[in-house]
């Protein structure tokens, strides 16, 4: 170990990681091995893993979209522009996910907002795989942000003006210097946010609901399998295990990406 | 000759002000000398477009480039001035290869590719770094980030180039290496460059021209001879290392100084009128001293100007001086006596341990009047 740590933390950083990695563990010993291959490819989970890696991929290429441009408008803004900006980015970071679906259900459903327009030329968003994007989008944007703009700041515009004199244009300028240097954070955002979208349930549930094939992402059908909706709770904790799995491949996936980053 | 940059402008930075009306002709360099805060920064970042002047105007190769006058408003950006930067720290994009970094300039440009890659090339073997073309900056050292900088810089092609402090960051070796460059660079290309350092050397070695920035303000501007080899006032004397003292000719060689002294010297830019005021200005190395005792044994040192002058006489060439400090300078120690505020004496190491200099102690000074230069004020 490099420099030097306190001997009495290193009891409650030790709990800290037990309380991390045990569940997991417990997980494991829970799970039927013999069944676990029948229950990982049965079509219900086979199509819940293939909605949930489909509908997380659109929601993070939506978030990338939108959150790297609002990234940057809020890094560069002024410090109370700035703050206040930074305030509504994470306000669905502390948002109970519930809340998130009942208003985005306010917002675009039926009677909503934007919703009773929408009916009016046709549209129903709630309760449709959109419905499952939209909502995973919300909650997964602030995570993409946060880290793409504390990547702007940390890399300044000092690199921005020397590219300016020499007669590169503000596209020319994000395109070929800002986003190159914030690469990392911008790869650690999108982790971030794709895992988010995956693991994304109580906005999803209310908004988007929980029919199979359709809005049943992982999330929805562990939650139906462990409540015995037909299925046992043995494969609602395959599947479980499953999800952790293809988390553990994503953090692998971001580890050896990062070691490409330039030094 | 035609004007590759005029500049009148005024920028408000809180209480500071900079207000500044000068112009650099085609292919000059000009060096803009002054001490930290005195507002070069401010100013090259006007130039460059980084800030607004609060009133005035840029004109870069007979392009306006910024105006705000009571009639007229105008702003061109940063990147159609062609106005270049290069600061004392390289900036080199951290994630471009050395020769990409050079290209970046004449790509964002819309050059070709392969032509900039090209043009990159033969730019980073004119400062001597061919063989590192594909090394990012952070395999290369400070001195070589800095001439890959400058080779950036000038591969842009700016009508005019703004040097902030380049060499400020470099060791002494490596600053002097860089520093041969650039006006090996600057020459070849007969680039306009504005150099702003609180270096002399710098002004020196890359400069035709010498303006002195102090508070927001030019307060002289002119060949570097003139400016710093004969400062207007003390300030710029402190600046460019000189000692500047000031009195009355004497109608012949001499300066006759407040307290009656006389000080003689070489009479330069023409002979001066007796009263007429004027300044001598020499080195603070050019000064040399022995301890006081050697001369007691010589003769009393009169403290009174002398009338006949004879050759190792004492008076305004030769004086008795009380150490009020020592302190460190390039050459070896500074010595700062009680009886002159306005001169500094420099000696070697080695001669202030041979006369155990010590606060306090009595010396007796001398300059060599060749060594003087006396000239109008």
């Amino acid at each position: 170990m490099t420099g030097r740590v306190p001997r009495i933390l290193l009891i409650p950083a030790a709990i800290g990681l037990a309380f991390l990695i045990l569940p997991i563990i417990g997980l494991l010993f829970r799970l039927d091995w013999a069944t676990m291959p029948a229950a990982i490819t049965s079509q219900a989970a086979r199509d819940a893993l293939s909605l949930s890696l489909r509908t997380a991929t659109v929601a993070t290429l939506i978030c990338i979209v939108i959150g790297v441009p609002l990234a940057l408008v809020i890094a560069r803004s002024g410090s109370r522009v700035g703050g206040v900006l930074r305030a509504f980015t994470t306000l669905p970071l502390v948002l109970p996910p519930l809340v998130g679906g009942i208003a985005l259900l306010y917002l675009l459903g039926r009677t909503g907002l934007i919703g009773a327009s929408l009916v009016a030329f046709g549209i129903e968003i709630p309760f449709t795989t959109a419905a499952v994007v939209i909502a995973q989008s919300f909650v997964a944007l602030p995570f993409l942000v946060i880290s793409v703009e504390g990547a702007l700041r940390t890399s300044g515009t000092r690199y921005e003006a020397v590219a300016a004199t020499l007669g590169a244009g503000r596209w020319t300028t994000f395109r070929r210097v800002t986003l190159p240097l914030v690469t990392p954070g911008l790869i650690a955002g999108i982790v971030l946010c794709f895992a988010r979208a995956l693991g994304e349930f109580g906005a999803t549930a209310l908004f988007a609901g929980n029919a199979a094939g359709v809005t049943r992402t992982m999330p929805l059908a562990i939650y139906t399998a462990f409540n015995g909706a037909g299925v046992s709770q043995d494969s609602a904790i395959a599947l479980s295990v499953l999800l952790v799995i293809v988390a553990i491949v994503i953090l692998l996936l971001m580890r050896s990406w990062r070691a490409d980053v330039p030094r | 000759m035609t004007s590759a940059l005029e500049a009148q402008i005024v920028v408000r930075r809180g209480t500071f002000t900079l207000d500044v009306d000068f112009s650099v002709a085609d292919g000059e360099t000009i060096a803009l000398l002054g001490p930290n805060g005195a507002g070069k920064s401010t100013l090259l970042a006007a130039l460059s477009g980084l800030i607004r002047p609060d009133s005035g105007r840029v004109v870069v190769a007979g392009r306006v480039v910024a105006q705000r006058t009571a009639s007229a408003r105008s702003w061109v950006p940063s990147e159609r001035r062609r106005v270049g930067l290069l600061s004392q720290d390289p900036l080199l994009f951290p994630h471009l290869t050395a020769i990409e970094n050079v290209a970046f300039g004449p790509s964002a440009q819309g050059r070709p590719r392969a032509d900039a890659r090209r043009d990159a090339g033969e730019w980073l073997d004119a400062v001597g770094l061919a063989e590192f073309a594909h090394r990012k900056p952070a395999a290369l050292s400070g001195g070589q980030q800095q001439r890959v900088a400058i080779a950036r810089a000038l591969a842009a092609r700016p009508d005019v180039l703004l040097l902030d402090e380049p060499l400020a960051a470099l060791d002494v070796q490596t600053a002097e290496h860089i520093r041969r460059l650039l006006s090996e660079r600057l020459a070849a290309r007969s680039t306009t460059t504005i150099v702003v350092t609180h270096d002399v050397l710098d002004a020196i070695v890359l400069a035709d021209r010498c303006a002195i920035v102090n508070d927001g303000r030019i307060i002289d501007d002119g060949p570097k001879s003139r400016v710093l080899g004969h400062p207007k006032n003390q300030f710029i004397a402190a600046l460019a290392g000189v000692n500047l003292v000031e009195g009355v000719s004497d109608g012949s060689d001499g300066l006759v100084r407040a307290d009656g002294r006389v000080m003689r010297g070489r009479v330069d830019g023409g002979a001066l009128a007796s009263g007429a005021r004027a300044s001598a200005v020499f080195t603070p190395s050019a000064v040399t001293i022995t301890p006081s005792h050697d001369v007691d044994h010589a003769g009393p040192v009169p403290t009174r100007p002398e009338q006949d002058r004879p050759e190792h006489a004492v008076g305004g060439n030769r004086w008795r001086a009380t150490i009020a400090a020592l302190e460190p300078a390039a050459a070896g120690v500074r010595i700062r006596t009680r009886e002159d505020a306005d001169v500094v004496i420099d000696v070697s190491p080695a001669a202030a341990v041979d006369l155990d200099l010590r606060s306090g102690a009595t010396i007796v000074a001398s300059v060599d009047p060749a060594d003087v230069s006396i000239r109008t004020l």
